[in-house]
């Protein structure tokens, strides 16, 4: 069981790493954690091949290092489904918090949680691809690890609020699951700055989501941010079928909603459980107690495992029903990797282009249309 | 190391601590001591009073069958069993690959004769051919455990290591159960049914004997008309469906709409992969014109009956 409040277990800091303020910034706040400098990370393959479990390992330790590529790329969605030409921002990968479902167990060539520490070139690379993309775009940082759950070490959602309240272009958007909000709460809010939380079924965040606070937590802490002035969004993703799943989702829906005002809402996406086919040897061997994965997969048109096509759409169908049977149409609903015969069939409406989605969810309310 | 030649009798066959290799065949080994005699010594041993065989067993077994009354041998100097085992494992390395049970067993005993686990993941794993993580040493150990006449067959078999892990999950009775259904398949199909069983039985909340004691199962393992591959064949697909009873239903159903619309041999028509697109492909073949004339008017009278809008039932916008 992880407790991200003891984490992490122990710091390692590649050499060339040392000297950057994050890295000083970090080492003074977890003055009581031990640290060791590397030369290299295969040094920390090594010390992870001896575990059975290394990716849980992986989960406690800290690795300070630097981004060697760029910080800034398009969201790779996945081929042969739609995609909304969302952009990330890679500064920290992988994440203390242990949910089962996440493909990041697999997707990335080392399980250590990992900060790059040279914002410096963050910057430089930012202002250059807003320079070449003015249109309105989504940007985020939640693509490979939570936005927030390191934030109360690295400081980052003050510096990426601070800089993109100056680019009113690019609505920017922190993704967590957490509850770690004092940074952003302490920050001046902008309109195109969105703080967002995935949110999935109680009993599948009680079990599922190993470390991240209860759901209604995460809604408190999204009526606080409202509250500051800034907009939420909410990821239903993965929506995951279980014995009760209708209710179980009805209920977080109705939660939400009494909770949030939907024209604080800028967007809710909607996407079901689906991984590559290696997680489930993955799931099956971390949590053995989890029965996610035998539920009723296909192979999709990607190659990924994803529910069968009408167990999907029952998903979708049942909830896009329940925020709609209560809202209307107020909040943009939005499918993350589905085909454009999901969206004909659920929204009634089949986007173009993934660009269409991207001018749909990025314009102000009254210009949008899909 | 000494060289000597020994009493074939004084060497203890009973003891096989050092043995890697249970299942072998000692026929042609024969043949060749027979024409040319034992060119490779066995490295024995002593243990207590009696040497035991470190290196060589296939040979010492051929030897005695042959009636050798004494061989050749090197006589170890005085070693633990970790560093015998070692010696044992690097020289059978040098001659052979191992099949995974083999690798199993090698891992076992140099685990038991002391050897740390880091020491196993950095050296011997690697020697093996096995990734050099600690994770991957356990299912060799589980496999390790099978019991003999299972470790015979997958041995013979060289059964997929994917198979073998999953079969680690089932209790020895159920394996035991499971191995009819099992050996006569290839590889995928192996794989395919281990997989269906284990994940049905986690699904269902049903152990893997409630499974196979289910009535339609029963009437194909009590069918005798059926050959041993037929009743696997048979138990993959009916199992295949009752793991995944909506895709089975969809595909029943586009089946019944195909039936009805007696489409000739010659056509085929097939739904998207998993039905994920909503496309149908077509597929015909023709050697002149008039074939092709003679296709499309049976196409045209297909596309005019009543039935075929039931090929786009589950696509349809209503």
């Amino acid at each position: 069981m992880i407790d991200i409040n003891n984490f992490p277990e122990k710091i390692f800091i590649e050499k060339s790493s040392f000297e950057y303020p994050l890295t000083r910034s970090i080492l003074k706040k977890l003055d009581h954690v031990p640290f060791e400098v590397i030369e290299n990370i295969q040094v920390l393959e090594a010390d992870l091949a001896m575990s059975r479990d290394p990716v849980g390992k992986g989960k406690r330790y800290l690795l300070l290092t630097r981004q060697k590529g760029d910080f800034v790329k398009p969201c790779p969605c996945t081929p042969q489904y739609l995609g909304c030409n969302y952009y990330i921002i890679n500064l920290d990968l992988n994440c203390p918090l242990d949910c089962s479902y996440c493909i990041l167990q697999q997707y990335l060539a080392s399980p250590i949680v990992t900060v790059h520490v040279n914002t410096d070139k963050l910057w430089v690379q930012l202002d250059s691809f807003l320079q070449q993309n003015r249109r309105p775009l989504r940007i985020g940082t939640g693509e490979l690890g939570d936005s927030l759950v390191l934030d109360h070490l690295t400081g980052r959602s003050r510096e990426l609020i601070r800089y993109f309240r100056q680019k009113r272009s690019a609505l920017f958007e922190l993704k967590t699951k957490t509850v770690n909000i004092k940074n952003v709460m302490d920050t001046e809010p902008a309109e195109n700055i969105i703080i967002a939380w995935s949110l999935n079924a109680g009993k599948i965040a009680q079990t599922e989501e190993k470390g991240a606070p209860p759901v209604e937590d995460r809604l408190q802490a999204a009526k606080e941010v409202i509250k500051k002035g800034y907009r939420v969004a909410f990821h239903f993703d993965p929506i995951i079928r279980f014995s009760g799943w209708e209710d179980g989702y009805a209920e977080i829906v109705e939660k939400m909603l009494k909770k949030i005002p939907a024209s604080k809402i800028a967007w809710i996406s909607l996407g079901s459980l689906r991984f590559p086919k290696g997680l489930k040897t993955v799931i099956a061997e971390r949590f053995p107690d989890s029965r996610i994965i035998y539920e009723e997969f296909i192979q999709g048109m990607d190659g990924k495992v994803r529910y069968f096509l009408p167990l999907r759409m029952e998903l979708y169908e049942k909830i896009t029903g329940f925020i709609r049977g209560r809202v209307g149409k107020k909040i943009p609903l939005y499918f993350c990797m589905e085909s454009k015969k999901v969206w004909k069939k659920v929204f009634k409406k089949e986007p173009e282009s993934k660009e269409r989605i991207e001018s749909y969810l990025s314009l102000l309310p009254g210009c949008r249309r899909l | 190391m000494k060289f000597t030649n020994i009493d074939i009798n004084e060497i203890d066959i009973k003891d096989d601590r050092f043995r890697i290799s249970y299942f072998v065949s000692l026929e042609d080994l024969i043949e060749s001591i027979k024409t040319a005699g034992l060119i490779n010594p066995p490295v024995l041993s002593f243990r207590g009073e009696r040497p035991v065989i470190v290196s060589g067993w296939r040979r010492v077994l051929a030897c005695r069958k042959l009636s050798f009354k004494s061989i050749p041998v090197f006589i170890s100097e005085e070693m633990d069993d970790l560093e015998a085992f070692k010696l044992a494992v690097y020289e059978n390395i040098s001659i052979r690959k191992y099949s995974i049970v083999e690798k199993a067993e090698v891992l076992k005993k140099i685990k038991g004769f002391g050897a740390g686990e880091e020491e196993i993941v950095r050296k011997y794993l690697p020697l093996l051919d096995i990734p050099p993580l600690l994770k991957y040493l356990d299912p060799y150990l589980k496999i390790a455990e099978f019991e003999l006449e299972l470790k015979k067959l997958i041995h013979s078999r060289n059964t997929d290591f994917n198979v073998l892990q999953l079969l680690a999950e089932f209790s020895p009775p159920e394996r035991t159960l499971l191995l009819p259904y099992i050996l006569p398949l290839g590889k995928n199909k192996q794989r395919a049914l281990v997989t269906t069983i284990y994940e049905l039985s986690r699904k269902e909340e049903m152990s893997a004997a409630d499974i196979l004691s289910l009535p339609d199962v029963g009437k194909i393992s009590e069918d005798e008309k059926l050959s041993p591959l037929l009743k696997a064949e048979r138990l993959c697909f009916l199992l295949e469906a009752k793991r995944n009873p909506v895709l089975n239903s969809w595909n029943n159903a586009f089946d019944k709409v195909l039936k009805g619309l007696n489409i000739s041999s010659g056509i085929v028509v097939t739904p998207s992969a998993f039905f994920e697109k909503e496309n149908i492909s077509l597929n015909f073949s023709f050697k002149n014109r008039e074939e092709f004339l003679k296709k499309l008017s049976e196409l045209r009278k297909i596309a005019d009956s009543k039935s075929f809008s039931g090929l786009f039932k589950h696509f349809s916008d209503d």
